[in-house]
């Protein structure tokens, strides 16, 4: 069985540090156990689904084996080893990802605007450079009208502050907070989809 | 090492002090008294009783050394003894509840409420309000550090000192604490976490500012 | 303030759960959710690295010296037993 898994520069578990056996042009690494993710359970994997949730520096495509037990972020096996680098994911691409969160959250915010009867601020908030919106939102006093009940200009705010600060993973969670805490976004965007789609599209994965 | 090797040694080692050598029965004291007097010194309430309660053990342990089968480490039998003692004593001197059950009930946080954005916040409740700084290399190195880690260990409540004394400073393993101190998988873990919990606090003020603190 | 339904582990959630994470004895699904946390969160990342770096601290707390005077008490009684056997 194939999945993925996300490690971080270099092959390494992302919080033990574990350093993988990595792939040698068709060779796959060696197989691992439960002490790659340091616990008896097993080790972890990501399903196409589950990518937005793990993004980080490096993916692989990955070969279970053993018992494998499915989850509601990933996927847990008795074995593992990575099969090849998914070249495709670099830095640049990551970097492409936070913002197309950010662009979807921008537009969401838009439409409600635009639906509410406020077109400059729809406007303002799709036209300006993302990186500016929070000193362009300041500086028109958008915020003004926008802070009212509007959490979602709020997060919009977060996710741009930690764009900056580069923590693409952080921005991936942002946009999916700040969508499924409203009931009427989530009701006409479901941004773990969204975000899924875009990986598979950009990556040109296989579809599960 | 060879296990073999080790193995050997061990055999070595046992039989000398049978046999009534002196060195070895020093290198013995020398290796595992400090460990003894840091152990027993929480189960009683001052320095010298602990003393006391070792010099106890180590009469245990040489009365014994004859009919230890060696099944077990010499440290872990050597604890073994020292708990006993210490417990014994402990309960002696000044406690009608056992320690064990101290710290376990009651609401004790990681960490302060006040450092997490409060359920009344439209976003990120629950999220750091005042987040952890990043602690300097050279920090982490000093000696200053070790100095603050045992003095906090040394002012935790009786039950936490006991289990991140066995498990993080001793090193031993979770069956041993719970054996050692007759606590449950989960009572330990929760002592531990504790423990941990305040420890890492009372580092965080010198960790970011240089500064010790009381 | 309307309950929100969260799917992640808050912050405060996660500090408490530090000890049974390295302890591993979470749940695989608590693990996951555990993971994830880190995965979006630096500041708990840091957390748990201070949480660790006391750990490793508190292994390597020196060892104080044995009185002489304790070792004097210690040698005799070990001479004594040792005479009584004979």
């Amino acid at each position: 069985m194939f999945a993925y898994r996300f490690l971080a520069r270099g092959g390494l578990g992302a919080v033990n540090q574990f350093m993988w056996p990595l792939p040698e042009g068709s060779t796959p690494g060696a197989w691992v156990g439960p002490q790659a993710d340091t616990t008896a359970l097993g080790v972890f994997a990501q399903r196409l689904s589950d990518l937005p949730y793990w993004v980080h520096d490096e993916l692989y495509r990955v070969e279970l084996r053993g018992s494998v037990q499915t989850l509601s972020l990933g996927i847990l096996a008795g074995e593992m080893r990575l099969v090849e680098r998914v070249s495709g994911w670099n830095e640049s691409l990551r970097l492409d990802f936070g913002e197309s969160c950010i662009e979807r959250l921008r537009q969401c915010a838009a439409n409600t605007h635009d639906a509410r009867g406020e077109p400059l601020i729809a406007r303002c908030l799709i036209e300006c450079d993302v990186r500016e919106l929070p000193q362009v939102l300041a500086a028109n006093d958008m915020s003004r009208h926008t802070m009212g009940g509007n959490l979602l200009v709020q997060y919009i705010i977060d996710a741009v502050n930690v764009l900056r600060a580069g923590f693409t993973a952080s921005v991936a969670h942002v946009a999916r907070v700040a969508l499924s805490e409203s009931p009427q976004l989530a009701a006409k965007h479901n941004e773990q989809l969204a975000q899924g789609q875009w990986l598979q599209r950009r990556l040109d994965l296989p579809s599960e | 090492m060879d296990a073999l090797d080790t193995q050997k040694q061990a055999e070595n080692f046992l039989a000398a002090l049978r046999a009534g050598d002196e060195r070895a029965f020093m290198s013995l004291v020398e290796q595992y008294h400090p460990t003894m007097v840091r152990v027993a010194r929480g189960f009683v309430g001052t320095e010298a009783i602990a003393e006391e309660v070792v010099q106890d053990a180590w009469m245990g342990v040489i009365s014994g050394i004859e009919s230890f089968e060696g099944r077990s480490s010499l440290k872990w039998w050597i604890l073994c003894i020292l708990t006993n003692c210490a417990k014994t004593r402990g309960q002696k001197e000044r406690r009608s509840v056992p320690f064990s059950s101290m710290g376990v009930d009651g609401d004790d946080p990681a960490v302060a409420p006040e450092r997490f954005l409060d359920d009344s916040q439209p976003r990120w409740a629950g999220g750091w309000a005042v987040p952890p700084q990043v602690w300097g290399e050279d920090r982490l190195m000093s000696r200053e550090m070790l100095e603050l880690v045992e003095r906090a260990i040394q002012r935790l409540p009786d039950g936490q000192r006991e289990v991140i004394l066995l498990r993080d400073v001793e090193g031993l393993d979770s069956n041993q604490v719970g054996a050692l101190l007759g606590l449950t998988e989960a009572n330990q873990r929760v002592l531990l976490h504790r423990a941990r919990s305040r420890v890492r606090a009372a580092l965080e003020s010198y960790m970011a500012t240089g500064e010790r603190g009381s | 303030m309307t309950t929100v339904f969260r799917e992640y582990l808050t912050c405060k959630e996660l500090v408490e759960l530090v000890t049974d994470y390295l302890e591993d004895r979470l749940s695989a699904e608590q693990r996951l959710k555990f993971d994830q946390h880190l995965n979006w969160c630096p500041p708990c990342r840091h957390y748990l690295e201070q949480i660790q770096a006391t750990i490793h601290a508190a292994g390597r707390l020196t060892e104080h010296n044995v009185p002489d005077a304790a070792k004097e008490t210690l040698l005799e009684a070990f001479r004594h037993f040792k005479s009584q056997q004979r």
